[in-house]
C-alpha cells in the first residue's frame, strides 16, 4: 500500500472508537474555524498540540503536513495588502497595519490548530475504518460505496501507472522538456484511464455473478465501550473551554 | 442420470469487434461432474464461461441452466446466485475494503439473514484456512491471499457448479495445493479453465478442449 497512509498512532488514539474520533474531529475544527479570539485560539492550539504529543502521533510527517499548511497560508499574506477595504486610495502599501498583523496571526493560529486537531483525530483513522464510521454517523450509503471503492482501487490503479512507467524506462525513455515527453505522458495517463474503465467494467461483472442488484451492506464493526465515552467527554470539555475563553 | 445442471447447444458469439470466438459449441454439465476446459490463448475459455452466467450472451444456440432456457438478463440472476465464477484476476473479483465484506457480499445477496450470513463468513473463512481474516483490508493481502478469498467469496455463497478461470494462476506450491485440496472436498460441479496439465489430471475426470469455436472431448 502506498497511498492513503494514515497516520499511524499506537497510543489511545488508535483505539478510540473511530466515529467518536471523526465527530469530536469534525466539531473541533469547526469550533476553532468559528473562533475569533486570539487567546481562545492559542488555547486550541495548544490543546490540540497536547493532543498529537499525548497521542503519539509521528512527528516527521505531522511536521511536514504543518510546514505545508504554513506555506500556504503565508502565500495568501501579499492579498491582505491589495486589500482596500483597509485604508484610503487604490495603491497597496507594502507594510501590515497593526489590524492586518492581528488577522495574519489568528490566520495563522486557526490554520495550525485544525490541521493538529484533524491530525490527532481524524487522519489517525484507517481509511476503511473511516468509511464505515461515515456510514454509521449516516452518512449517504452512495456516498459511502464511493468513498470506498476509491480506497479499494486507488491503489490497483496507482499500480499500473507504476508498471507502465516502468515499462518506459526500461525501454529508455526518460522525460525531458519536450513536446513528445507531454505526448507521451498524455498516452500514459490516457492508457491508465482506459484500463481503469475496463476495470470497472470487470468489477460490475463480478459483482453481478454474486448477484448484486443495486444494494449493498456493511457489517458492524464498532462497539462503543466506557472509554470512548470518556474521550468523548474530554473533547467537550476542550470545546467547552475554548468558547468560555473566547466569550466576548 | 439426474438432469443436467447446464446444456450449451451450438452457442455462436463474437465480439463487438467482429472476432467469431464461439461457433457451434455445445457442452453438459451434470451434477458431480468436474470438467477440465483447455485451449489456447484467444480461444474463448473465459468467454464460454462469461457465457453461462449471462456476461455475454450469445448470438445464436440455446443456453439451458438448471432446467430452464436462459436467455434475457432477468433470466441469469438466479443461474448467479447458484454459479460461483472465480476471475482471472482477484483484484477484478475482490471490490469491498475488507475481507468480511468481501465474503459476505453473495449470502447478502442471496437474501440470508444477518446471523446466517456472519455464519457463513466466519464457516467459510475457518474452511479456507483464513480465520481471522475478517478484518483484514483487501488491498494489503498477497497475490496468493487473495486468490483463497476470491474462493471464499464464492464458496461462502453455498454453490452448485463451479466455473474456476485458471485458479492456480501466479499461485505459489504452498497456495495452490491448499486451493487444490480445498476444491477436492468441495461437492459442487466444476468446469476448470487451467493451462497446468498436471492439476487438471489430478483434480477433473473429464477433459475438454476449446478450439476453432467449438468444444471436442480430449
Amino acid at each position: 500500500m502506498t497511498l492513503l497512509r494514515p497516520l499511524v498512532s499506537r497510543s489511545f488514539l488508535a483505539r478510540t472508537d473511530p466515529r467518536v474520533r471523526l465527530t469530536s474531529g469534525l466539531a473541533l475544527a469547526i469550533l476553532l474555524a468559528c473562533l475569533h479570539d486570539p487567546r481562545a485560539l492559542s488555547a486550541g492550539a495548544a490543546a490540540m498540540a497536547l493532543l498529537c504529543v499525548a497521542g503519539r502521533i509521528p512527528l516527521a510527517p505531522l511536521g511536514r503536513r504543518i510546514l505545508r499548511v504554513n506555506l500556504v497560508l503565508l502565500a495568501l499574506v501579499p492579498f491582505l495588502l491589495l486589500n482596500p477595504a483597509d485604508g484610503p486610495g487604490l495603491l497597496p502599501r507594502w507594510t501590515l497595519s497593526a489590524g492586518q498583523a492581528g488577522i495574519v496571526a489568528r490566520v495563522l493560529l486557526k490554520g495550525n490548530a485544525i490541521v493538529l486537531a484533524i491530525s490527532a483525530l481524524i487522519s489517525t483513522i484507517e481509511a476503511t475504518a473511516l468509511g464505515h464510521a461515515l456510514s454509521h454517523l449516516r452518512v449517504p450509503t452512495k456516498l459511502v460505496h464511493l468513498f470506498l471503492f476509491t480506497v479499494r482501487y486507488v491503489d490497483v490503479l496507482h499500480l499500473e501507472h507504476e508498471r507502465l512507467r516502468r515499462a518506459l524506462r526500461a525501454r529508455g525513455f526518460r522525460p525531458r522538456p519536450s513536446p513528445r515527453t507531454w505526448r507521451i505522458l498524455g498516452q500514459t495517463a490516457a492508457l491508465v484511464l482506459a484500463r481503469s474503465v475496463d476495470r470497472a467494467d470487470r468489477v460490475l461483472a463480478a459483482m453481478r455473478c454474486r448477484g448484486f442488484q443495486g444494494r449493498f451492506f456493511l457489517l458492524d464493526h464498532f462497539q462503543a465501550r466506557r472509554s470512548d465515552a470518556v474521550f468523548a467527554l474530554a473533547m467537550a470539555s476542550v470545546a467547552a473551554l475554548l468558547i468560555w475563553i473566547g466569550r466576548p | 442420470m439426474s438432469a443436467p445442471l447446464f446444456v450449451l447447444n451450438d452457442i455462436g458469439f463474437a465480439y463487438g469487434s467482429g472476432r467469431r470466438v464461439l461457433d457451434g459449441a455445445s457442452l453438459t454439465l451434470g451434477p458431480g461432474d468436474r470438467v477440465g476446459l483447455t485451449g489456447g490463448n484467444g480461444a474463448g475459455k473465459t468467454t464460454l464461461l462469461h457465457l453461462m452466467v449471462g456476461l455475454h450472451k450469445p448470438d445464436r444456440g440455446r443456453l439451458r441452466a438448471f432446467g430452464q432456457d436462459r436467455v434475457r438478463e432477468p433470466d441469469f440472476h438466479a443461474v448467479r446466485l447458484r454459479t460461483g465464477l472465480l476471475f482471472q484476476d482477484p483484484d477484478d473479483q475482490l471490490f469491498s475494503a475488507t475481507v468480511g465484506e468481501d465474503v459476505a457480499f453473495g449470502p447478502f445477496n442471496r437474501g440470508w439473514s444477518r446471523d446466517r450470513v456472519a455464519a457463513a463468513v466466519r464457516d467459510t473463512l475457518d474452511r479456507l484456512g483464513l480465520s481471522g481474516y475478517e478484518g483484514r483490508v483487501t488491498h494489503h493481502l498477497s497475490h496468493g491471499e487473495k486468490r483463497l478469498v476470491c474462493l471464499a467469496t464464492i464458496l461462502a455463497m453455498a454453490p452448485e457448479v463451479l466455473l474456476l478461470d485458471e485458479p492456480t494462476d501466479g499461485l505459489d506450491a504452498d497456495h495452490a495445493a491448499r486451493l487444490e485440496m480445498i476444491l477436492a472436498d468441495h461437492p459442487a460441479a466444476r468446469i476448470i479453465v487451467s493451462h497446468d496439465a498436471d492439476f487438471l489430471a489430478r483434480s477433473t475426470t473429464r477433459r475438454l478442449r476449446l478450439a476453432h469455436g467449438r468444444v471436442r472431448e480430449g
